[in-house]
């Protein structure tokens, strides 16, 4: 194992390998890495994410020391209720890579940047194991995981159906541009393919209705008693 | 690497194909080695010339099983070495090359797979085994099987493995010879340095180094040429990245049942 070791060291520093881990975040052929959706919330999936490019949005979080999102190494999708979560936005011990996907004119395919580096700050070289979450959201929230964040803290209902969803934790070899291969993201051997679900969040009027309703009822109280 | 040679070859000389007007004949040797890619990375070569030439989609046979999308390696990647850093290629049969970019994006021409180049490849699809089979490559030689690598110095790194279909010593088996000009320390591979993919579980860890040095026992040392380390060993259809420190090509020189 020592040996293992010191010849890997070795290794990368003759060959002089980029400072910063690589990944390709994109999938495959393989229908074990494609995207899914569901229609109804808290639903099972129905299908791949349409043949229509540029609909939904992905982004890489990583983490050197947590293998669990919120408790849970699994995938998530919103319930029947509300938005769901927590997500890994914001979450201990995550950061986000920058590195960003969208999917594209084929069913299921998420394509992002090929040897993609992870940040500098992260100081994750080539080599290194990290583990990796996907997240993923329909257009209609924003093109951004700004968007995405904003939505979570403030969710309203939106024009058209709006979806969420994050992969389970996976784990990856980072590349280091030389001897080290790089490696892609959804993969059999890294993170499988996941469901976006679909999001119930009451509308506005609904909200003003009901809470019209509770005063009313609240009225009717006072005017018996 | 699990591999099962089945090598028929030696048996079938297909030395025959004599004219009644002259004295014409091929000295095929032909064969296959059955060869396990299993899940994550695994070092892979082809052991033998490919019938209808070297491209991939004949050295690594992803042929569908119910139409296009459904290869058995489908999904799975390819890296070719370029001399610094590997190319990505995804095996696809929905693409008419039957390859993709790393990405799946779009058809890429299929990389040439010559015998004596070695490549990973890496399997998220399942444990899958791939037939190698063909002619045994000639070189220049005139004996059959003899085949010579040319492993140039004009690229430090090269990812090679045996030109024929041997497995075993990297010297005592695969015939990588250190040639000595006069006594120990004078070999022509003294120096340079033999590296093996560490692969635990599909996941390559790194490599073990071998200093080639004649002046030890059995002519590998550690990687800082402290102390003697047995010999290499390199399976069939397998390989190992090869760092040329002396400036000056060599000449693998390869005979099979030698």
């Amino acid at each position: 194992m020592k040996k293992i070791i010191i010849a890997a060291a070795v290794v990368a520093g003759a060959f002089g390998a980029n400072a910063q881990g690589l990944v390709n975040f994109n999938n495959s052929v393989s229908a074990a890495t494609h995207i899914s959706v569901n229609s109804t919330p808290g639903g099972a999936a129905t299908g791949q994410t349409p043949a229509v490019a540029n609909n939904f949005y992905y982004e890489l979080f990583a983490s050197a020391t947590s293998s669990t999102v919120g408790g849970s190494s699994g995938s998530i999708i919103p319930p029947a209720s509300g938005v769901g979560g927590p997500y890994v936005t914001g979450a201990s011990g995550w950061i986000d890579t920058g590195l960003s996907a969208v999917n594209t004119a084929s069913l299921g395919k998420v394509a992002g940047p090929t040897a993609g580096a992870f940040p500098t700050a992260s100081s994750w070289a080539g080599g290194q194991t990290v583990n990796i979450v996907v997240i993923g959201w329909s257009a209609n929230i924003g093109t951004t995981i700004g968007a995405l964040e904003a939505f979570l803290a403030n969710p309203t209902q939106l024009s058209g159906t709006t979806y969420i969803g994050e992969s389970a934790v996976g784990s990856i070899k980072l590349g280091d541009g030389s001897s080290i291969p790089t490696s892609a993201v959804l993969s059999g051997t890294t993170v499988p393919g996941f469901t976006l679900g679909v999001t119930s969040v009451p509308e506005p009027t609904s909200i003003a209705l009901g809470v019209m309703g509770g005063l009313s009822l609240l009225a009717l109280r006072r005017k018996k008693a | 690497m699990r591999t099962k040679a089945l090598l028929i070859a030696a048996a079938a000389l297909a030395a025959g194909v004599v004219t009644s007007q002259a004295q014409v004949y091929s000295q095929n040797i032909v064969g296959y080695v059955n060869s396990v890619v299993p899940f994550g990375y695994s070092v892979q070569s082809a052991p033998f010339d490919a019938a209808n030439g070297n491209s991939a989609t004949n050295i690594v046979i992803n042929n569908p099983v119910s139409g296009p999308g459904t290869g058995p390696l489908d999904g799975a990647y390819l890296y070719v070495w370029g001399g610094s850093s590997f190319a990505v290629y995804t095996f696809d049969s929905t693409q008419p090359t039957g390859f993709a970019d790393a990405g799946d994006n779009y058809a890429t021409n299929a990389p040439v797979l010559n015998p004596g180049t070695a490549f990973y490849i890496n399997n998220g699809v399942g444990a899958y085994t791939n037939t190698y089979v063909g002619t045994v490559h000639i070189g220049s030689g005139t004996y059959p099987g003899t085949s010579t690598n040319v492993i140039g110095a004009t690229q430090v790194y090269t990812f090679i493995s045996p030109v024929i279909p041997v497995g075993g010593g990297l010297t005592s088996v695969c015939g990588f010879t250190n040639v000595l000009s006069a006594g120990p320390g004078t070999g022509n591979l003294d120096g340079d340095y033999v590296n093996v993919p560490a692969i635990t579980n599909g996941v390559i860890h790194g490599y073990i180094q071998y200093t080639v040095d004649s002046t030890q026992p059995t002519g590998y040392a550690d990687p800082s040429d402290s102390f003697a380390v047995p010999e290499p060993q390199i399976p069939v259809a397998g390989g190992f990245l090869f760092n040329n420190t002396l400036g000056t090509s060599y000449n693998w020189i390869q005979t099979l049942g030698q």
